[in-house]
């Protein structure tokens, strides 16, 4: 896990596109928020891997995503419930209701249908939130990061030392 | 900068071939476990499979070695099933609904042993013991009658009780009327009294200072007389009051050898009503116990019909659990149930041999099929049984036609040594017969309403009586011996807590003519002879109460002689005092007429 978390510092820190970053971190709340067994997560795992995204930032994500849905379990049942019960949708769940091909993908779950809908409405702002994140930083917090004294701390423990590791081993790549 | 990474779909492939390659490597493990974790939690003990098979073309399932424990006995199996096999329907399962034409079941055994224990948690003692039908055991009545004078020794009779009591209450009343002789006044006072009259009547005479005196005096004891009077009056009136209730105690007493000739005669001598009754008696228990055995069996399938039940109530309705929400339900074009075996084959192993047989239509939502669940079992030359049949359905395809029936067919089946009554008085064994038994049994809320046929032939009946036993134990004995065939009937009716049950046999009917009249004259020789003992021995005792009330005759003349005395004096008194007291005034009068 450390050395993923040191591969996301160096990508926050380098040059790849903020897009690959965002577009990682939005696909992995797409599959951490939803239950991680659900058939349609082979969507957002097809998307990672045939996207030029950045992986790291996914798998980071992802666990950080798996713990906020445990906590937001609760919200996702009440989002499921009103949106499976709404009147005016009630013809288009009865026919997936009655394909078992979308009956597979168990969407009638309230759990699982709040935390889809959840994630998509959060898709797209998310990716530009985190895009001008990773802009703002690059350009203002990451000199001042360098010079802090937190981070010359931090760089003299073991956590930085797999960071390093990771950059030359990538840098000889 | 490039947009796609093509080697990831490669990665894709395999990521996508590995869960599947993991998949269909554990999901025998995966079936196995859930069966065992979904049937625990159903059975509150353990279940435990021995291995579950997947095959995905033709797609099915085989089970073998089920057991199921007895949460009753942990350390047997209720059931153990070694085989179970079927085919699932694809289409449907993609539907999460199990559909499957024909399943077999193969050789299914009860009571089996367990190697480990299949409780799961500590159950409290309490919940076994609660709601256990406490009920009395039958037990023939002592057959021949005893002798009177054995009777009336270890028989304590109530009118002795009463008498005992009612000597008791008698020499209270003496006491109190002790207690109560000392305030009233005796022959001492009486001689006062006359002392006093005697003064007042000579004051009375005298001049007027003394006549005064006399007169002041003469008001006083007739103050103190009237005070003696009324005492005297009060205590007989409380003496009266005792003599009344002891003289009713006595005449209920007096009523009583009669209560404890009925209560002797209905403890010791058999009637003809107790011949009609035999049948209860001998056969009463064996059909309690196995009533009570198919309560038990009753409680264990219920869970799992009420299941049936509850499977009805909307997803929506539960409280959904954390982390895995609530499944809603759509209305479906083609409604299926989410479980429906049309046919399973069974084969059932019992200690007698193997029965065959078929449960159609098993299904957790009838209302959907509209079908009932429907069982037929079969079996021939057994050991020790010609042939078994049973049949019968699970309704549950409407709430108000919701019903259980089972038929049961016994044919031939040989009994050997079965003890009907282990009474040390009269043990009855049934040595051997060949039985024809038919159960029809119907279960509507919880209720049974049973019906049981038996005819019983080549009939052995045997009673190990000993030499000296009476006539009648005799009689009954040799008639037992002579019965070849019988018939017995029960019915039974109400719930697991509060059946009953009504038995008849023409075994009671054969016992009547037999040794009914045998009966009948010696219990009347006995009633004469413990009515003529019962009355010699109570006749003293309540004799000698009558006897201790004449005291009270004598306490009621003694006051009355007080009474009479003082009422006398009284009236003394109040003579002398209408005599001498007019005259000084009557002279004063004259005198001062004259002047």
């Amino acid at each position: 896990m450390l050395s993923i978390i040191a591969k996301l510092l160096r990508v926050l820190n380098s040059e790849t596109n903020p897009a690959q970053i965002s577009l990682a971190f939005c696909l992995a709340m797409l599959a951490g928020l939803t239950p991680f067994s659900s058939l349609h997560n082979l969507m957002p795992l097809f998307l990672v891997l045939i996207l030029r995204v950045n992986l790291s930032s996914f798998l980071v994500g992802l666990a950080f995503f798996s713990g906020v849905a445990y906590l937001l379990d609760p919200v996702f049942h009440q989002i499921g419930l009103g949106v499976l019960k709404a009147e005016a949708l009630q013809n288009l769940w009865t026919q997936c209701y009655n394909n078992p091909f979308i009956r597979l993908t168990r969407f009638n779950n309230t759990i699982l249908m709040g935390s889809l809908v959840f994630s998509l409405l959060f898709f797209i702002p998310l990716f530009m939130a985190t895009n001008l994140f990773i802009r703002k930083y690059r350009d203002h917090i990451l000199g001042l990061v360098q010079k802090s004294r937190i981070m010359k701390a931090l760089k003299a423990s073991k956590f930085y030392s797999i960071y390093n590791r990771v950059d030359q081993i990538r840098g000889k790549g | 900068m490039k947009f796609f990474r093509w080697q990831g779909l490669i990665a894709f492939v395999i990521i996508v071939a590995l869960i599947l390659g993991l998949w269909f490597l554990f999901i025998d493990t995966a079936i196995k476990n859930t069966i065992e974790t979904v049937g625990t939690k159903i059975n509150g003990a353990m279940v435990n499979v021995g291995k579950a098979d997947l095959t995905l073309s033709p797609l099915g399932l085989i089970v073998t070695k089920l057991e199921v424990t007895d949460r009753d006995e942990p350390m047997k199996n209720a059931i153990e099933v070694d085989r179970i096999a079927f085919l699932m329907d694809f289409g449907h399962l993609l539907h999460h609904k199990i559909i499957v034409d024909e399943m077999t079941v193969h050789r299914i055994k009860t009571g089996t042993p367990r190697k480990k224990s299949g409780e799961i948690k500590k159950r409290a003692i309490k919940e076994k013991t609660e709601g256990k039908v406490v009920s009395k055991s039958l037990t023939l009545p002592k057959i021949d009658i005893p002798d009177v004078k054995e009777i009336l020794k270890s028989e304590e009779l109530q009118t002795l009780m009463a008498v005992h009591a009612i000597k008791g209450n008698i020499q209270d009343g003496k006491e109190k009327w002790k207690e109560k002789e000392k305030q009233l006044p005796d022959s001492n006072k009486l001689e006062d009294y006359k002392k006093r009259v005697d003064n007042a009547k000579r004051a009375l005479k005298g001049n007027i200072k003394d006549a005064l005196k006399g007169a002041k005096e003469v008001k006083a004891i007739r103050k103190d007389l009237r005070n003696d009077l009324e005492r005297i009056e009060s205590v007989k009136k409380e003496i009266k009051e005792d003599f009344r209730t002891l003289q009713a105690s006595i005449k209920e007493a007096e009523t009583l050898p009669a209560e404890d000739l009925k209560r002797l005669k209905k403890k010791y001598s058999l009637s003809s009503e107790g011949l009609a009754n035999f049948s209860q008696l001998l056969f009463g228990n064996k059909v309690s116990n196995w009533t009570k055995t198919s309560f038990a069996w009753y409680e264990k399938v219920n869970p799992y019909l009420e299941k049936l039940r509850d499977s009805k109530i909307k997803e929506e309705e539960k409280k959904p659990e954390r982390g895995k929400g609530l499944n809603i339900a759509f209305k479906e074009f083609n409604p299926m149930p989410d479980l429906f075996v049309r046919t399973a084959a069974l084969t059932l192993h019992i200690p007698a041999g193997e029965i065959k047989g078929e449960i159609r239509d098993i299904t957790s939502d009838q209302h959907l099929t509209g079908k009932a669940t429907t069982f037929g079992l079969k079996g021939e030359k057994l050991d020790g049984m010609r042939a078994v049949k049973l049949n019968g359905e699970i309704n549950r395809v409407s709430e108000l036609k919701e019903k259980d029936s089972i038929n049961l067919k016994i044919s031939g089946y040989d009994i050997n040594s079965v003890a009907l009554s282990d009474s040390p008085d009269f043990p009855v064994t049934l040595q051997k017969a060949s039985a024809d038994i038919y159960v029809n049994t119907v279960i509507k809320n919880e209720r049974f309403n049973s019906d049981l046929k038996a005819e019983f032939k080549a009939v052995k009946l045997m009673s190990d009586i000993g030499k000296d036993s009476g006539d009648i134990k005799k009689a009954l004995a040799s008639t037992l011996s002579d019965v070849k065939s019988f018939n017995l009937r029960a019915d039974l009716v109400g719930g697991k807590d509060d059946f009953q049950i009504k038995l008849s046999s023409d075994l009671d009917d054969i016992l009547k003519k037999s040794v009914g009249n045998m009966v009948k004259r010696e219990s009347a020789r006995f009633e004469k002879e413990l009515k003529l003992a019962l009355s010699e021995k109570v006749k003293d005792p309540l004799k000698g109460l009558e006897a201790d009330m004449e005291d009270f005759d004598k306490i009621e003349e003694k006051l009355n002689a007080y009474s009479d005395k003082l009422d006398a004096m009284m009236q003394e008194i109040k003579e002398s005092e209408k005599k001498k007291l007019k005259l000084p005034f009557k002279k004063s009068l004259k005198s001062l007429i004259k002047r």
